[in-house]
């Protein structure tokens, strides 16, 4: 329907953000950045400063804060200096320092951002001193925090150590040596042996990936420029920067090609996250996490041990996302993101080969926070409340009330009438009554056009008219302004964080508490979480080291509510009851009046069910909605261990050895306690649901390293293996009632009479793999790294005879600013470097597969009978393949103000492992074989720019985009197109793959064109286009199959983020967006279908053609459907507008309709993170005696939507569900928008 | 020493562990990959029972989403307006019964495989029976469908994943002579033959019943070709007529039966008579079971409209036009909600909501039989039942065939005796309900009753019209097998009644639904078959080779 991506577009979009960004960051960006823009190096920066009679160490102090620069120098080089008195006004750096230095002895150097001060007569030149061979000192960062674990080598040897809890180091160099320190989330910092004494070194943060040390695959950490591959590294503290739910939508909007989506829901609910597209046709696209080298999945969790990534390829093609269930979350929610120090985004399986067979979609690596030696107390407390205020409603009309075609018989649109003969409220009976029949003779309108909720308004004019209500209460019939309003609240969120930190020699020490409570935009839904978090760095021995962290998490939620359900059963009660998006989105007309809560209840506090009107509308279940909402409580409890030990051992000069252990073992419960609904206290039912998990991985790696193994070459060789376990065992049961003892919730309460209850349900999975795997590494006068290596897996779930399974790759990075004598260049290009990769993957598949296995028989009455799986296993089942190039640069400009990073990646997954459907007739539905492929390539950028850098002042920017085609390159022979799953199935809406197309069509009927124009359909007493008589409606011709009309995948996805740091105060802004990919919208075509859509009134309002009704009257209501009559006419039949509406858009799947109508693209950008931060400054702070740190901020999140091409503010993040259909959106949740309070005080 | 030890020991001691560890990689991988749940090897009754479950699934499915069809087109009922289940939508049908072959050849593959082959004779027998009933009822379906080469997928042969087309003669022959072996070969006499005991869901292994039934359902095949191709049924049917056959109204209904299978019920009657099909009593049935249109119902002379049908909520026995015209007042009302559990007569819904009920409805208990929890006595699922088998008869010797000759005589007393079983019979399903209650029959028809409901001028077998009256009384008594009603429909030239008032309506709306479309899955991935038989024509209608 709509057009969009093209290049011009979308970069007036990204110039739109950006503008706006800019709007927000007000008048303080213009009027401080004038002197520094232009600043075209460290010493031509003027500044100002007054100092007498001051020591040097402070003066040089204050130059850095007020030049923003850094000086590096030996602390006794300074220690033994004068008192120094300095007047200068507006003046350049140079000659600020030659006045101050010369006088001293002092050299100075500039060397990238550092200015390195020197002894005169001493060169730092590598080579040239001759002091002590032991080098000490200590590292902090820019607050004065020790920094432990900082890793410090020897340029051009594999010489090291790291800093110590008090982020004290000693090290063996002799002079000339250049030291390297570097560490996580800081950039790297060179400093060359010149004398001995005391080092004080400081780490500044880094932003970009370019000078920084990386987590790598298996918790490797390297240095970013020896990297061949794409990884994106953020803090933990840029993900909890706006008081994220979650760790995923933390994330969103701050990593390239990071696609993360949350499926229409309430908080708490699950993510989808896809890396670089869908590499697997109908299984998991989910990336693995890996959490302290532990691996998880991000699956949503669901009851009775279910898989959704098993289900979607055991149930190829079936999942219809009209009805998911209800949405508990998934693994990322259990992940405090107070305690994690960084993640780290490996993209793709060449940055993913050593995770093998689970890593082909990407990793994420999560390091938690191990913890360092701090000031004071190190006693750190966040305190963070947050309300969620549903404030996003679809807009309705509010002019015209109930009915369906009542709006057809009159101009003057009669109202039903009550047994008195009053005028009364439509409800859901009447449109099947006097009113079904299309007047005229067409028959009854369900015919045409399907089955409309009860939210169909199509009635009479509002204009306060007395009207009996269905409660028999006489009301005005009046319009609700927000007929969705009264169904939800609301919500906040609070998080309590206590964490203590310290280290000593032995090593640091982290525990942490963290507390989440979280109470529902929708009624009586809740959680609390409580985390408990230890990470430590033990010292063992001077060559043995052990990182440990072992996390507790427990969970209870109370009702995550079920958005979608459409009458779903209860049990004993026999009574069904519906999702709140169907209900709000289907069944509430526009007079709705919220009366139904009040009715909820008898006298004696029994369900109000002796009759089933106490709602207008019975078989939305709308009269069970408050009661189930109320009385109907399920509370799933996750507990969950997840710990990990690594050991590194230095056990020779060249050869380290590291292991590990991981753990992740949780239980997930559902127990359902359901109220009688009767006063005795018998009718209620009770279920219980637990599943235990456990997951084992165990890695050890031996590295042999060897510099100078040739000329200029060093090398490091690592073997390993690797051993991973995983199992799930549920076992579940339920008590539908009548209960023997009242109110008593247990299994055994049971008097009814069937014998199998409580039926017992039991469900497993278990698979292992294990791998060896090598890595060799080689460089060549440090900056030309190359990287092999070669992993075999061993997989439980293929067949014997393909258990094994061997692949390889290989990574080039060139830093061609060190190979090169850049010239003049260096100027403005400061570091550039390209990488290249080659790598394939490979994976096993879902277990229980491989064997012909004759499945059981759940029909009541046959449970002994075993019968031919309908799904055939393959004992001749290959690993499927992935494969992957990619090719990319990181450029840093001007110092490094300005960095690039920027990657194209091309992946091709084949021989994937599908049940491939067969005819039904061969005796089963398919058979599972090796076929199909896709094809993902694309590109990512991320581009870092300090536009301001001044000490008073910063402002940086980051801007992360990425495009990705995700294309479907075959699927079995013979075969072109297979379906992903469907919404409502039958006419509805489905999504194929097809060979050729994007993965992720979008499918239904479509018009039907005839010289280019649309076809119409004209409707005649006698029958559709007979001609006979008068033309009673119109509808367009449908096509005779299902048409791709709408392709799921976004152009563009990416993020913006701007910070501006003034003084202690610090703006965060945080924009993500969505350029292109469609959307089949249900809620617009329920809206328009139903006439409640703003649009259907138009014509109604008498600006439509004039029309005559069949009684006769008149009214300027008329359409003519644009578009040709079957015989290729020009259309120039009037009919009354309701055929424009409800006659092309309602159908849910009984009848044909034209279903393109409602599909659209869904582009948006939205203002994701919002925070006004300030920092108490650290002498005030140090004043109190209580704080070391204390920093309050104004937290919003998804506060606003920048713009989005969905009509009539439609929810474009209300995606149904996170299955691989991602096309299809209904049941639309009002947009949330949150705002809160976040301290963050260190004691 | 040590530092010897330290630079060439432990890299090779590393390796020897990894090298350990190589060798136990797969150590576990079998057990841990073996599914937990079902058997790679199934016994025979275990095979068997799935069989039986598999017949059970389709007559749950099958109703629920075609009996809004399927009574409209053979006028057992009308309905007011479609119901969400498109015509023919169903495919559970198909998919049951090409699943259940595979079962079928699993258990004969068994059976095959073991040394004392002989000894399972019986079952085999029972297995082809079974098979036989499914595939016919598929077949009266579609017509021509995949079969010979049908249900072989389990072979991983590519070819077989795309079955060719079998006419449905051959069908039906390759379908007589299966059964003409389950005849010729059961045997209640021989003690060395493999008992499936209780696990003989449908006749609990009762071997003279079996042939009875393979043997009526022989008769039953052969009388639906016989108008197409006498020349291979007559010697079916008269050798069927020599042997046994199903006859006992008490004893002879075959079909699904709670009593026989612990645990059954029937999930789907809820929707298959509920609000959703949009049923109610139409007129073709009530012209054949009252003499006049009395709303009172006084004019009602066959027993089993008081318990097919029941009144509307003003308790007039009015029913739904059968051709409806636009003066039809239009339906509505819920005479199908669960409401009536407690308030019986009310019909229309709940106040202040109530939409009257203006038609005569099918009863109310159709929809609970079976499906309240802890009922008792339901329906079965009839595969075939005594009244039809003397009705067959009835037509073989109203008519008479090569090798036996027509007989009104006879004619009328196994007509007689069809009425009098299918009476007794349904009078009995209701006797035994636990859920009906109100206005449930406490005893059979007595001796005078039937007689004077045999003479009423409708019923009475009159020789002119002897076959009408036969299909008539079949097709009454097959109020709960439709699909059966519609094959006795096609294959009789449209002899059952049919409402002549506003026939045309019939004609346009129903006349053109002579069978299913085949299943997407056909077009889709037995495309060369499926072409080869449509021609791309796959339409629904195209009369099958049995109808007339």
């Amino acid at each position: 329907m709509n057009k969009c991506g093209k290049p011009n577009l979308t970069l007036r979009l990204l110039m739109r953000i950006t503008v706006l960004q800019l709007l927000l960051a007000g008048g303080l960006v213009i009027s401080v950045s004038a002197k520094n823009v232009h600043g075209q190096g460290i010493l031509d920066r003027k500044i100002s400063l007054s100092e007498t009679g001051q020591n040097l160490k402070r003066v040089l102090r204050n130059i850095e804060a007020i030049a923003d620069v850094k000086f590096t120098y030996d602390s006794r080089l300074v220690a033994s200096q004068r008192q120094v008195s300095l007047e200068v006004k507006d003046e350049q750096l140079k000659a600020v320092l030659d006045r101050l230095l010369n006088p001293l002895s002092i050299q100075y150097e500039v060397i990238d951002d550092q200015i390195v001060l020197r002894r005169n007569g001493l060169s730092d030149v590598p080579g040239t001193a001759a002091l002590p061979d032991i080098i000490s000192g200590t590292v902090s960062s820019q607050e004065g925090v020790s920094l432990p674990g900082v890793s410090v080598s020897i340029q051009g040897t594999k010489r090291g150590t790291m800093t110590d809890a008090q982020g004290h180091f000693q090290i063996d160099a002799k002079p000339g040596d250049v030291l390297i320190f570097s560490y996580i989330g800081y950039g790297a910092y060179k400093m060359t042996v010149k004398n001995g004494g005391a080092l004080s070194i400081v780490l500044t943060k880094s932003d970009n990936a370019l000078g920084e040390v990386v987590v790598t695959s298996l918790g490797i950490k390297r240095e970013a420029k020896s990297i061949g591959y794409s990884v994106q590294q953020v803090s933990g503290a840029d993900v909890i920067k706006a008081d994220p739910p979650n760790i995923s939508q933390g994330l969103m909007g701050k990593v390239a090609g990071l696609n993360i989506t949350i499926p229409n829901g309430v908080e708490g609910g699950s993510s989808r996250i896809v890396i670089r597209g869908n590499n697997s046709l109908f299984g998991n696209n989910q990336p693995l996490i890996v959490v302290d080298g532990v691996m998880v999945d991000n699956e949503p969790i669901l009851p009775q041990g279910q898989n959704q990534s098993i289900t979607n390829v055991l149930n190829q093609g079936t999942t219809d996302v009209s009805q998911p269930g209800t949405d508990y979350g998934s693994f990322l929610n259990t992940i405090n993101p107070d305690d994690v120090e960084s993640i780290n985004v490996l993209k793709g399986p060449t940055a993913a080969a050593l995770y093998g067979a689970r890593g082909a979609n990407g990793v994420i690596l999560i390091v938690s926070k191990k913890g360092a030696k701090e000031r004071g107390l190190g006693l750190n407390y966040n305190f963070s409340v947050r309300w969620n205020d549903p404030y996003r409603f679809i807009k309705t009309q509010h002019e015209y009330g109930s009915g369906m075609t009542t709006t057809l018989y009159s101009a003057n649109t009669p109202f039903v009438k009550d047994a008195n003969g009053n005028d009364r409220e439509f409800v859901e009976g009447d449109q099947y009554g006097t009113y079904q029949n299309i007047p005229g003779g067409g028959g009854p309108f369900y015919n045409y056009i399907g089955f409309p909720g009860d939210g169909a308004s199509w009635g009479p004019k509002m204009s306060g008219q007395p009207l009996v209500w269905w409660d028999g209460v006489t009301r005005p019939y009046t319009a609700n302004p927000n007929i969705f309003k009264s169904f939800y609240k609301t919500g906040n969120t609070v998080t309590h964080n206590v964490s203590f930190s310290g280290g000593g020699d032995a090593g640091t020490l982290r525990v942490s508490y963290t507390r989440t409570t979280n109470d529902a935009i929708t009624y009586n839904s809740n959680f609390t979480q409580n985390v408990f978090n230890i990470g430590s760095s033990i010292n063992v021995s001077k060559k043995v080291k052990a990182e440990a962290t072992v996390s507790y998490t427990n969970i209870d939620r109370l009702n995550a509510p079920n958005i979608f359900g459409e009458n779903l059963s209860v049990p004993s009660n026999q009574y069904t009851t519906s999702g709140i998006g169907y209900i709000t989105m289907y069944h509430l007309p526009t007079d709705y009046k919220p009366l139904e809560r009040g009715e909820t209840y008898n006298a004696d506090g029994s369900k109000n069910s002796s009759t089933l009107n106490n709602n207008p509308y019975p078989s939305s279940s709308m009269g069970n909605y408050w009661w189930n909402t109320f009385n109907n409580n399920t509370v799933f409890t996750q507990n969950q261990l997840l710990g990990s030990v690594k050991l590194t051992a230095d056990i020779l000069p060249w050869l380290n050895a590291t292991g590990h252990v991981g753990i992740d073992y949780f239980t997930n419960q559902f127990e359902t306690k359901n109220k009688p609904v009767d006063a005795a206290g018998i009718d209620g039912d009770y279920s219980n649901d637990l599943s235990t998990v456990s997951t084992e991985n165990l890695d050890a790696l031996l590295t042999a390293h060897k510099e100078g193994l040739f000329k200029n070459i060093d090398a490091s060789l690592s073997v390993g293996g690797s051993y991973y376990h995983n199992k799930l065992y549920d076992i579940s049961a339920v008590n539908p009632g009548p209960f023997n003892y009242p109110f008593t919730y247990n299994l055994t309460n049971y008097a009814g009479t069937t014998a199998n209850y409580p039926r017992p349900g039991e469900n497993r999975q278990e698979s292992e793999i294990n791998s060896v795997l090598g890595i060799l590494n080689l460089s060549y006068k440090k900056y030309l790294f190359l990287e092999a290596s070669g992993r075999n897996d061993w997989s439980s779930t293929l067949p014997a005879n393909n258990w094994s399974f061997f692949y390889p790759s290989a990574t080039l990075s060139f830093v061609f600013t060190d190979a090169f004598d850049m010239g003049m260049a260096k100027n403005w290009l400061s570091y550039g470097k390209v990488r290249l990769g080659e790598a394939a993957s490979a994976n096993g598949y879902i277990p229980y597969q491989t064997v012909f296995n004759y499945g059981s028989v759940g029909t009541a009455g046959f449970t002994t009978g075993l019968q031919v799986p309908t799904q055939l296993p393959s004992q001749t089942i290959a690993p499927q393949h992935s494969r992957s190039f990619e090719v990319g640069t990181d450029l840093g400009f001007l110092n490094n103000r300005i960095n690039l990073n920027f990657t194209y990646y091309n992946t091709y997954s084949y021989d994937q492992i599908l049940p491939i459907p067969i005819a039904t007739s061969s005796g089963t539905d398919a058979v599972t074989i090796n076929s199909g492929a896709l094809r993902n390539k694309g590109i990512e950028f991320i581009i870092n720019a300090k536009i301001i850098n001044h000490s008073a002042f910063s402002w940086d920017v980051t801007v992360n985009g990425a495009h990705n085609q995700n294309k479907v390159v075959s699927l079995e022979k013979g075969i072109n197109e297979l379906p992903l799953g469907s919404w409502f199935g039958g006419d509805g809406i489905a999504m194929n793959v097809k060979v050729g197309d994007n993965y992720g069509g979008i499918y239904g009927r479509n018009y039907v064109y005839l010289n280019g124009q649309k076809v119409v359909n004209l409707i005649y007493a006698g029958g559709t286009n007979t001609g006979s008589g008068p033309v009673i409606g119109a509808q367009y011709a449908v096509s005779p199959d299902v048409q791709k009309i709408g392709d799921a995948t976004p152009k563009i996805t990416g993020g913006i983020s701007n910070t501006f740091n003034y003084k202690n105060f610090s703006v965060y802004v945080l924009t993500d967006f969505n350029i292109g990919g469609q959307i089949w919208s249900g809620d617009y075509a329920t809206m328009m279908g139903q006439g409640e859509a703003p649009e259907t009134t138009h014509e109604r309002d008498g600006h439509g053609l004039p029309y005559t009704f069949p009684d006769g009257t008149t009214a300027n209501v008329g359409v003519i459907l644009p578009g040709v009559t079957p015989d290729g006419k020009t259309n120039t039949a009037v009919v009354n507008s309701w055929w424009k509406y409800a006659g092309n858009y309602q159908s849910w799947d009984n009848d044909a309709i034209v279903r393109g109508n409602s599909i659209f693209t869904n582009t948006w950008g939205k203002l994701r993170e919002f925070t006004l931060t300030y920092r108490i400054p650290t002498s005030i702070a140090a004043k109190t005696r209580i704080f070391q740190r204390l920093s309050v901020s104004l937290v919003g999140r998804d506060l606003f939507y920048l713009f989005t091409k969905l009509p009539d503010r439609i929810n474009p993040e209300s995606i149904s569900g996170s299955t691989n259909v991602q096309g299809v959106q209904f049941g639309g949740l009002p947009g949330v928008r949150s705002y809160g309070i976040s301290v963050k005080a260190g004691f | 020493m040590t530092k010897y030890i330290r630079s060439r020991l432990l890299p090779i001691l590393v390796v020897s562990v990894f090298a350990l560890g190589l060798a136990s990689c797969t150590k576990n991988f079998k057990a841990i990959n073996t599914p937990w749940d079902g058997s790679p090897t199934p016994t025979l009754p275990q095979l068997y029972v799935a069989y039986v479950a598999n017949l059970d699934n389709t007559a749950n499915s099958e109703q629920r989403d075609d009996n809004g069809w399927l009574y409209p087109i053979t006028q057992q009922g009308a309905i007011y307006t479609h119901s969400d289940y498109s015509y023919g939508g169903s495919t559970s049908a198909w998919s049951d019964f090409y699943h259940n072959l595979s079962n079928y050849y699993a258990a004969m593959n068994l059976i095959a495989a073991t040394p004392d082959t002989a000894i399972y004779t019986n079952v085999k027998a029972m297995l082809k029976t079974l098979k036989v009933y499914q595939a016919i009822k598929v077949s009266d379906f579609y017509g021509d469908i995949p079969y010979s080469a049908a249900g072989k997928a389990v072979d991983y042969q590519t070819s077989s994943y795309t079955p060719a087309y079998d006419s449905q003669q051959s069908i039906y022959l390759s379908c007589l002579s299966d059964l003409t072996w389950a005849v010729n070969n059961f045997s209640a006499t021989d003690a060395t033959q493999f008992s499936l005991g209780s696990s003989d869901g449908v006749l609990l292994n009762n071997i003279t019943q079996w042939i009875k039934f393979a043997n009526s359902l022989r008769l039953r095949l052969a009388l639906n070709i016989y108008g197409k191709d006498p020349t291979d049924a007559a010697p079916i049917i008269v050798d069927a007529l020599s042997k046994p056959l199903l006859s006992d109204y008490l004893a002879d209904d075959i079909g699904l039966y709670s009593a026989n299978i612990p645990g059954l019920s029937f999930p789907a009657r809820a929707y298959s008579f509920g609000t959703e099909c949009r049923l109610r009593m139409g007129t073709a049935m009530w012209q054949m079971m009252s003499s006049t249109n009395a709303e009172d119902g006084s004019g009602i002379f066959d027993p089993r409209c008081l318990i097919y049908f029941e009144p509307n909520n003003d308790s007039l026995w009015n029913p739904y036009p059968q051709n409806p015209t636009a003066s039809t007042i239009p339906e509505q009302g819920d005479p199908y909600n669960t409401l009536r559990d407690a308030d019986w007569p009310n019909k229309d819904g709940a106040a202040p909501n109530q939409t009257p009920n203006l038609y005569a409805n099918f009863n109310y208990y159709w929809s609970r039989d079976g499906e309240v929890s802890g009922s008792n006595g339901a329906i079965p699922e009839l595969f075939m039942t005594a009244a039809e088998v003397h009705f067959l008869k009835a037509e073989v010797y109203a008519m008479g065939v090569t090798g036996v000759s027509q007989n009104l005589a006879t004619a009328q007393t196994e007509y007689n005796a069809g009425v009098t079983a299918s009476v007794n019979f349904w009078t009995t399903m209701a006797i035994n309900s636990s859920v009906w209650v109100v206005n449930k029959p406490t005893g059979l028809p007595s001796t005078t009753a039937m007689t004077a409901f045999l003479n009423n001028p409708v019923v009475l077998f009159n020789a002119a019209t002897a076959l009408q009256q036969i299909y008539a009384q079949e097709w009454i008594d097959m109020i709960r097998q439709p699909w059966d009603a519609w094959t006795l429909l096609r294959r009789t030239g449209g002899q059952t009644p049919m409402d002549p008032n506003n026939a045309s309506y019939y004609t346009q709306t129903y006349s053109a639904y002579q069978r299913y479309q085949y299943p997407a899955s056909e077009s889709e991935y037995n495309y060369a078959n499926w072409y080869a038989e449509t021609k791309g024509n796959d339409l629904t209608s195209t009369k099958i080779w049995i109808a007339k």
